[in-house]
C-alpha cells in the first residue's frame, strides 16, 4: 500500500472503529445496569473497536470485514 | 500493511490497552474511592468534577429533548466539542457511570499510537514504523487512565489534525480536508487553531501559484491573529497596572516564568512530593513525571540525530512537524505550564527520528528516570 494510502485508510478506520465502539455501547447497555457490567460492556466495544483497526491496518481488509461482521452478530 | 509478524504486534496494542484500563481501575479504587462499584460518587479538583459535571448535564439534556437539541449555555462551556464526545458515553449507555471514562481515554491512548505508525510511514521504512509503533504505545500520557480529563481524547484528535494537515496541505484536491484538519486541532483546546492556522499559511508563503483557496488562507490567519490578539493581549495592554496580575492566564513574572519552563519539562521535582498529602493533585502527579521524561528523552534523541545526521529541514513535511509542536510546547509554557500541555504533541517527533530503536529510546528514557529520582532524593536529603 502506498504511504498516502496508509495514512487516507488509517484516518477512515479510526472513524470507523470509534463508530464501532460507540454502537457497541448503545447496542449492548441497558438501562439501570450495574457499574461492573456497564463497565464490562464498555472495554468490550472498546476492544472490538481496537481489534477492528488493528486487523485492517496490519492484517487484511478481508479478515476484518468478517471480523466486523462477527462484532455485529455478538452486538446482536 | 507495514507490520511484519503482525500477530505480535496486534497482541502488544491488546495487552497494553488492558493494562491500562486495569491500571486506571486499580488506582481509582485504591487512591480514590474504594466504594465506586457500590456506591461512589465522584469527587476531586474542581477541573476533574468539571468534566463529569458537564457532560452530565449534556447527556441529560439529550435524553430529555433529544440528540439533535443542544443546552442552552452550550457555546458557553470551558471546551464545546469535547465534552458533548464524552457526553456519548454516558447517553447510548444510558447511565452515569463515570469510570468508564477508563476506557475511553485507554482507547485514544491505542489510536494515537496507530496514527503515530501510520503517520511515520511517510518518513520511514516499515522496521522502523513497527518500532514507533511501540514506543507510541507505551507513551505514558494519561497513565492512570481514570484520570476526569480531556487530553487523552484530545490527543487523538490534535494528532489526527495535524497529520490531515501535513497529508492535504500539499494535495491541491484535498486541500479542504487540511481545515478538517484545523478543526480537529482545535477540538483540545481552542488556542491549537492559530498553530493549524499557521501552518497552512506558512504552505501558502512557500507556494510559487497562489490559488483561491491560499488566498483564503492569508485572509484566514489574519482574521485568527487579530483575534488571537484580541482575546489574549489586549486585556493585558489594556489594563497597564494589572499586568502581573490574576485577569489573565499568564503570569509575567520572571522567576515564576522560569519555574513554568523547569516543570514543563522536568515534571514535578522532586517526585517525592506524592508522599505529601497536601500537594493537590499528587494521585496522579507520577503520571506526569514519567510523560516529562518520556519527553525528554524524544527530545534528547532528536538533538543527537539532528547533530549526527545534519538533517536540514527543507521540506514542508518536516518543518511543519517541528514547528507545530514547537508552537503547541510553547502555547503550554505560556498559559499554565502543566506537563500534558506541553508535550501533549511529542510523539509527533518520532517520525522525524528515523534511525530510531527501541532499545536506544528505553536505555535514553529509563536514564533519564534515574537522573530524575536520584535528583529527588539528593533534593530531599540535602
Amino acid at each position: 500500500m502506498q504511504t498516502e494510502n496508509i495514512i487516507n485508510a488509517t484516518l477512515l478506520n479510526i472513524v470507523a472503529a470509534l463508530l464501532i465502539f460507540f454502537a457497541g455501547i448503545f447496542l449492548l447497555s441497558e438501562a439501570e445496569t450495574s457499574r461492573e457490567y456497564s463497565m464490562f460492556v464498555t472495554y468490550i466495544s472498546a476492544f472490538f473497536s481496537l481489534t477492528y483497526i488493528l486487523v485492517f491496518m496490519y492484517v487484511s481488509k478481508q479478515i476484518s470485514y468478517i471480523y466486523i461482521t462477527c462484532a455485529i452478530n455478538f452486538y446482536f | 500493511m507495514f507490520l511484519n509478524k503482525y500477530h505480535i504486534y496486534i497482541s502488544l496494542a491488546l495487552s497494553i490497552f488492558t493494562f491500562k484500563c486495569l491500571i486506571g481501575v486499580l488506582h481509582y479504587l485504591v487512591f480514590m474511592d474504594g466504594e465506586y462499584f457500590a456506591t461512589g460518587a465522584f469527587s476531586y479538583l474542581n477541573d476533574h468534577e468539571w468534566l463529569l459535571t458537564s457532560s452530565t448535564r449534556t447527556a441529560s439534556h439529550w435524553q430529555e429533548f433529544g440528540i439533535t437539541s443542544i443546552p442552552i449555555d452550550f457555546q458557553a462551556d470551558k471546551n464545546t466539542f469535547l465534552i458533548p464526545y464524552f457526553s456519548l458515553v454516558f447517553y447510548l449507555g444510558d447511565n452515569y457511570h463515570f469510570l468508564n471514562f477508563t476506557i475511553l481515554n485507554s482507547l485514544h491512548n491505542m489510536l494515537t499510537a496507530v496514527l503515530v505508525a501510520s503517520f511515520s510511514t511517510l518518513y520511514v521504512g516499515r522496521q522502523t514504523a513497527q518500532v514507533i509503533f511501540i514506543i507510541a504505545l507505551i507513551q505514558p500520557f494519561g497513565l492512570f487512565s481514570s484520570i476526569l480529563w480531556r487530553d487523552s481524547v484530545g490527543q487523538t484528535f490534535l494528532v489526527m489534525g495535524v497529520i490531515m494537515i501535513m497529508q492535504y496541505a500539499v494535495n491541491k484536491k484535498n486541500f479542504n480536508l487540511a481545515f478538517l484538519g484545523v478543526f480537529l486541532m482545535a477540538l483540545l483546546r481552542n488556542i491549537y487553531l492559530f498553530a493549524g492556522i499557521l501552518s497552512l499559511f506558512y504552505f501558502s508563503l512557500r507556494s510559487k501559484k497562489k490559488t483561491l483557496i491560499l488566498k483564503f488562507v492569508n485572509i484566514l490567519t489574519v482574521l485568527t491573529l487579530v483575534s488571537f490578539f484580541y482575546i489574549y493581549f489586549y486585556d493585558p495592554i489594556m489594563n497597564l497596572y494589572d499586568f502581573s496580575g490574576k485577569s489573565v492566564a499568564y503570569n509575567l513574572d520572571a522567576l515564576g516564568f522560569l519555574r513554568k519552563i523547569i516543570i514543563a519539562f522536568l515534571g514535578p521535582f522532586p517526585w517525592l512530593q506524592i508522599f505529601n498529602p497536601e500537594i493537590p493533585g499528587r494521585e496522579y502527579m507520577l503520571a506526569d513525571i514519567f510523560q516529562a521524561t518520556y519527553n525528554l528523552a524524544i527530545m534528547f534523541l532528536l538533538a543527537v540525530h539532528l547533530i549526527n545526521t545534519k538533517t536540514k529541514f527543507r521540506s514542508y513535511l518536516n518543518q511543519t512537524a517541528l514547528g507545530m509542536i514547537i508552537i503547541i510546547s510553547m502555547l503550554g509554557v505560556l498559559s499554565y505550564g502543566h506537563v500534558s500541555y506541553v508535550t501533549v504533541g511529542s510523539v509527533l517527533l518520532l517520525p522525524i527520528l528515523n534511525t530510531i530503536s527501541l532499545r536506544k529510546f528505553l536505555k535514553v528514557w529509563f536514564s533519564i528516570i534515574t537522573i530524575n529520582f536520584t535528583l529527588s532524593i539528593i533534593w530531599y536529603a540535602i
